[in-house]
């Protein structure tokens, strides 16, 4: 995926191109869906909050006299937070749970958001017991630097980075597919396919 | 070390040549244990990234102040939803999945040849004609050509209910292999022939009791705030005819206080006294303060129930141009009233 600056991504959205939006939500929704799920919402409430601080993002840069003062990150962060929180309270205000109807074409699935979390869950608990190359390495490409960046930053050859890149994200992925937790997500899809 | 893993980040990373990346996508297709690693590795990804993103935001000295900023901004767009509607609509279409893309490409085409062939005019007076038909439920042609349509609708798998749903759950609603005005005839006759909904079951699938609490400390006078959670009590355990007894003659003393008369017309729609409900919220409702959210949604109910839809239909529509809990299925009862 196609890294863009803030520079790049205020230009693009000032002229409505529709490449930036998709990158947006590919690059940054995650992060809206980490902070939502901590906070004990759905994927379809971190979808909906992260459109509308899209729409506050775009409506600001739009202002001749907009100035971005932090990373557009924590700019969007910080009003999704917000939003998000307005939404909690309300909820808590109205109590009102048990009114959330369940349609079944909606394909709106408790289980796949506790599926969401436990990989979630497992993937940070799986990187803290990498060895400190490995997280390095991760961490740098998952922010989006490229192996040749990377290699610069942190001394090594190219090579080696490209080689390291795979058997830590082949580590990663055999560590997960080993976890019990996840033999037990398994076993569930597995019944319900059944 | 996994055997596929260079593939898939070659493949992520958009490094292959045309050939190996389709190559690798039929694989993709039937390789149970390459479709389960590539996954595993969007899923590391997207976790990585929110974990890194976060900590970064966190680390960013300016956090402080943008969250402040957010503040103000995120109030404004919550006081004025309408003022954003062409920023969303360039937001939806940018994020239109490609099978929605399609669809609309193809609907734009049958609109084009409906206009050109003026085919309106004589599909139009088909409306009409099956309209007639359809309000006679007995009328023996309407029976036999509703239980065809319905039951084979019923044996299709996944049969997409016409309706919009969110952005990234859109199906694709097939017109093949029909010209264009019979498509869109068939559609308006499929439409009409699925049952609609009736009032009553329409009130009762949305319609559930508010929780209520009591007060704490509602006001100076200690009698009222005790004869208030008295009439909460009541109306919590069911006991809506005190409930409603008790409100009214707190109402008496203390003539306007938002809560309840709130709950005082809740109570009513549990004694299924509907006029009396909707004339105590829409006095919360017109007041704009605390419940007037939740009181329009029960108003849009109690309009529903009472058969009165062009009353119901602004209140919906109002809470549907909200961002907030009654948006989406304020947003489900319009589709089925309108």
């Amino acid at each position: 995926m196609r890294e863009f600056t803030d520079a790049e991504i205020i230009d693009c959205l000032r002229n409505r191109q529709s490449d930036v939006v998709q990158y947006l939500f590919k690059r940054y929704l995650p992060m809206i869906r980490f902070m939502v799920y901590k906070a004990g919402g759905s994927s379809d409430d971190a979808n909906d909050i992260f459109q509308d601080g899209l729409i506050i993002l775009i409506d600001r840069v739009d202002r001749d006299d907009f100035e971005l003062t932090c990373k557009l990150k924590t700019f969007l962060y910080s009003v999704c937070n917000n939003l998000w929180l307005n939404v909690v309270d309300k909820r808590k205000s109205a109590e009102n749970f048990f009114h959330r109807k369940l349609d079944d074409s909606t394909e709106v699935d408790f289980t796949d958001e506790l599926d969401q979390k436990v990989y979630q869950d497992l993937v940070f608990e799986i990187y803290e017991t990498l060895d400190p190359v490995c997280q390095q390495i991760l961490k740098l490409y998952w922010e989006g630097y490229s192996p040749t960046e990377i290699a610069k930053m942190l001394g090594y050859t190219y090579s080696y980075v490209r080689k390291r890149k795979c058997e830590c994200h082949a580590e990663v992925i055999r560590r997960i597919q080993n976890h019990p937790d996840y033999k037990v997500l398994e076993r569930t899809e597995e019944s319900f396919q059944r | 070390m996994s055997k596929y893993i260079n593939d898939i980040i070659d493949y992520a990373e958009g490094n292959l040549s045309e050939a190996d990346r389709l190559r690798f996508e039929q694989e993709l297709a039937r390789n149970a244990v390459l479709k389960q690693e590539y996954a595993l590795f969007g899923v590391v990804g997207n976790a990585l990234r929110a974990k890194f993103d976060i900590a970064d935001v966190e680390s960013d000295g300016a956090l402080p102040g943008a969250l402040k900023q957010a503040e103000s901004l995120v109030e404004h767009f919550e006081r004025n939803p309408s003022r954003y509607s062409d920023i969303r609509s360039f937001i939806d279409s940018s994020i239109l999945n490609p099978d929605d893309a399609a669809l609309e490409a193809e609907v734009a085409q049958i609109q084009a040849e409906i206009s050109e062939e003026s085919i309106d005019g004589f599909t139009r007076e088909w409306v009409k004609e099956w309209g007639e038909i359809r309000d006679d439920r007995s009328e023996h042609r309407y029976r036999s050509i509703a239980g065809f349509v319905s039951q084979s609708m019923a044996d299709v798998p996944n049969t997409p209910r016409v309706r919009s749903l969110k952005w990234y759950n859109r199906p694709a609603l097939r017109i093949v292999g029909l010209s264009a005005a019979a498509g869109l005839a068939l559609l308006f006759v499929v439409r009409s022939l699925v049952a609609p909904v009736s009032p009553d079951d329409l009130f009762n699938e949305n319609y559930k009791p508010y929780q209520a609490f009591t007060s704490i400390s509602r006001s100076n006078d200690g009698n009222l705030t005790s004869k208030y959670n008295q009439a909460i009590v009541n109306y919590r355990q069911g006991n809506y005819e005190l409930a409603a007894i008790e409100f009214d003659l707190i109402m008496r003393v203390d003539t306007f206080n938002v809560s309840t008369r709130f709950f005082a017309g809740l109570s009513q729609i549990e004694l299924s006294n509907y006029p009396a409900a909707i004339e105590l919220l829409s006095s919360v409702e017109q007041h704009n303060a605390d419940y007037s959210i939740e009181a329009k949604w029960y108003l849009g109910l109690c309009h529903v129930k009472v058969n009165n839809l062009s009353e119901a239909i602004p209140y919906f529509e109002q809470l549907s141009s909200e961002p907030g809990y009654y948006q989406e299925p304020s947003r489900d009862i319009l589709r089925q009233i309108r």
